[in-house]
């Protein structure tokens, strides 16, 4: 250890350079804990010292306590939640309490030290109060195992690093205090944004249920008395029909969002397409693009149907002609954006601070204003997120972002059946890629918008979505010609109804359509294995 | 008229659909569960006229009791047993099409999702009379 009684200049440089060293590598740190560990550490290795520890005057300000310190002693006494009173007789607390460094240089004669048995050699210590302003964090101690070893003017120059630490600790604090606040603060909206739905929810229920107990109630009354009159108990059916299928669209707008995800990769233009077919919505009315190589979502094909569906159907009903979904990749290359933008009226301030509360509706009584609320849903547990763009008059923008999914590698498709027969528009993004890998593979593949000569084919696939003719005369030919058990009707928004529709039809299968290799791959080895035996429908 | 045996847990589903069948033209008995269900379905078998047709609930309780949410699928087994080719239909609050395809697969004629029953005494209708054709063409 360098003599410290005998400072010099050259002293007087190495701890100058020792100093900004130990300021280099904490002024940028925001970790409090992190930053008070590595403080200690590099100071003991810098300065040369035996022992160094950082003490943070607690909220009471009654307490100094030990939050870092050197090596196995530190360690031992944190764990031990060491601690010193503030303006007590140790040398850290007398340094708080007087905001003064003190220095003790045989420490065994120093009354104000504590004795410590985890540091029973230590011979001198210097308390440095960490000063921020007016105010006092704590103390840094640093401790040498030789009698002597700092001097008067040390001092001045450990106190000025202790001033840059307490800088730092004070910013690593704030920005914790500030993470704390926010979070607070992110929590109390959470949890007031769901007190006022939950309010909406049991104001909207209520309007809609007391009708109809009021009215069945009225009925029963005007049953018992015999003064059913025609007209009025027409009146009062409708009433209680509206509202009870107001009650089931909630029910049905929320289930879905609850059904269990599957993430997979899935090809996004292909999804907002089936999103399109299945809400109506015209080919003219909706264009389509997607940036060449943006990647694969990790999604769940049927939920972000569904969450499109929602969109395009709002877009709609708002009055938009046209409505465009544009895919790319965003720019940090890890996410896949989906903007869908309409030319309609567009959302005005207040209505875009609540639209995504449930039952906020501006489209009238006859809607329930959940659909957002299912949106935010399904996108969440999809690790998603999802953003508004809009003025007046300027038609609006919801821009949907998924995590994108990782690259897909070529797999062995030799398992695949020999004849392969696509019920498809040619061009379809789907059936090209399928197709493609499949022809690669050395299988016969047709793409043809109708299933005429399909008979020849070991595997009849039937896009949901197709728009040349509707699924049902597709298998209704299938089934004339005897072959309805090679096909399978293949979808990006698999729906238990039409499932069940379609099974009943006698196809092979109803199955989610594979995007990827992997998936193809997957999806053939299946429907090889479960493919019907002769006479086997 | 045909008759149809309607077996659900839920007494409001069971009473209301009853109602509804019945003012379609159907002639409908209920049964609260699966034991229930299979001991109208063999009695029936035995008298004047057997049920033409069953609307199973999928989650009930099972032949041992216990609620089971294939407990549906398990007594549509035992009616195919004892009459293969009776229509089953499967009424429930699964929205699952994984569900609704092995319904199916397993021998459902039909899965509907209770909230989404619109159609359904059409739909019963199509079935006995499309079952009625095919038997006139075996005979």
């Amino acid at each position: 250890m360098t003599d410290y009684k005998e400072a010099s200049a050259e002293r007087k440089a190495a701890l100058l350079q020792a100093g900004a060293k130990v300021a280099a590598h904490i002024t940028t740190m925001m970790d409090l804990p992190v930053l008070l560990q590595k403080a200690v550490d590099i100071i003991c290795t810098e300065y040369g010292f035996d022992y160094a520890g950082i003490f943070l005057v607690d909220e009471s300000g009654e307490w100094a306590r030990l939050e870092a310190g050197y090596g196995d002693a530190g360690a031992a006494q944190v764990g031990e939640s060491h601690r010193l009173e503030v303006g007590g007789e140790s040398m850290i607390g007398m340094a708080i309490a007087e905001r003064k460094a003190r220095i003790a240089l045989d420490v065994g004669e120093e009354a104000v030290h504590f004795r410590n048995p985890h540091l029973p050699e230590t011979r001198s210590e210097m308390a440095l109060p960490l000063v921020v302003g007016d105010g006092v964090l704590g103390a840094l101690t640093v401790q040498s195992t030789e009698e002597a070893a700092f001097s008067q003017e040390d001092i001045l120059s450990l106190q000025s690093m202790a001033d840059q630490l307490a800088i730092a600790i004070f910013n690593a604090f704030s920005l914790a205090e500030l993470k704390r606040t926010h979070t607070a603060l992110l929590r109390a909206r959470t949890y007031e944004t769901l007190a006022n739905a939950t309010l909406q929810a049991i104001h909207w229920m209520g309007n809609k249920t007391m009708p109809i107990s009021s009215t069945a109630a009225r009925l029963k009354a005007e049953a018992e008395e015999g003064d059913l009159e025609s007209k009025s108990l027409q009146e009062d059916i409708d009433l209680i029909a509206e509202n009870a299928r107001k009650i089931n669209d909630v029910k049905e707008t929320l289930v879905g969002p609850a059904i269990e995800h599957s993430l997979r990769p899935i090809l996004v233009p292909d999804v907002v397409q089936a999103a399109a077919f299945h809400s109506g919505i015209p080919a003219e009315m909706i264009s389509i693009e997607s940036a060449p190589s943006t990647p694969f979502a990790l999604s769940d094909s049927s939920q972000l149907a569904r969450a499109l569906s929602y969109l395009l159907k709002n877009a709609r009903e708002a009055g938009a002609e046209h409505i465009s979904a544009n895919v790319t990749q965003t720019i940090d290359g890890q996410h896949v954006a989906i903007a869908i933008a309409d030319d309609g009226p567009g959302i005005s301030p207040e209505v875009r601070e609540k639209m995504w509360t449930g039952f906020f509706t501006t489209k009238g009584p006859q809607h329930t204003g959940i659909g957002l609320t299912a949106v935010l849903a399904i996108l969440s547990r999809m690790d998603g997120r999802i953003t508004v763009d809009s003025e007046e008059g300027k038609g609006a923008v919801f821009t949907l972002v998924l995590p994108a999914a990782p690259d897909d590698e070529a797999v062995d498709l030799s398992h695949a059946p020999d004849h392969i027969f696509f019920v498809d528009e040619e061009g379809d993004d789907w059936a090209n890629f399928a197709a493609n890998v499949l022809q690669l593979a050395g299988k016969d593949v047709i793409v043809q918008g109708n299933p005429a000569g399909a008979a020849a084919a070991d595997l009849i696939l039937v896009d949901e979505a197709l728009t040349t003719m509707t699924v049902e005369q597709v298998l209704a030919d299938l089934k004339a010609a005897g072959i309805e058990n090679k096909a399978v009707v293949v979808t990006a928004w698999l729906s238990t109804d039409r499932a069940a529709k379609y099974a009943h039809m006698g196809v092979r299968d109803v199955a989610l359509k594979p995007y990827t290799y992997t998936g193809l791959s997957n999806f053939l080895n299946f429907e090889v294995k479960n493919a019907p035996t002769d006479g086997q429908v | 008229m045909p008759k149809l045996l309607i077996v659900d847990d839920e007494p409001l589903v069971r009473r209301s659909l009853q109602k509804t069948l019945e003012r379609k033209g159907f002639d409908v008995d209920t049964a609260e569960d699966c034991n229930s269900g299979l001991a109208s379905f063999e009695s029936a078998e035995t008298g004047p006229q057997p049920y033409d047709l069953a609307i199973l609930d999928l989650n009930m309780p099972c032949f041992d009791g216990r609620s089971e949410e294939n407990a549906g699928l398990d007594l549509m087994k035992k009616l195919h047993l004892a009459r293969p080719g009776l229509p089953v239909v499967f009424l429930t609050a699964y929205d699952a099409a994984g569900k609704a395809k092995t319904a199916v697969q397993k021998g459902a004629v039909g899965y509907w999702v209770k909230g989404r029953e619109q159609g359904l005494p059409e739909f019963l209708r199509q079935v006995l009379e499309s079952r009625n054709e095919n038997d006139k063409e075996l005979s």
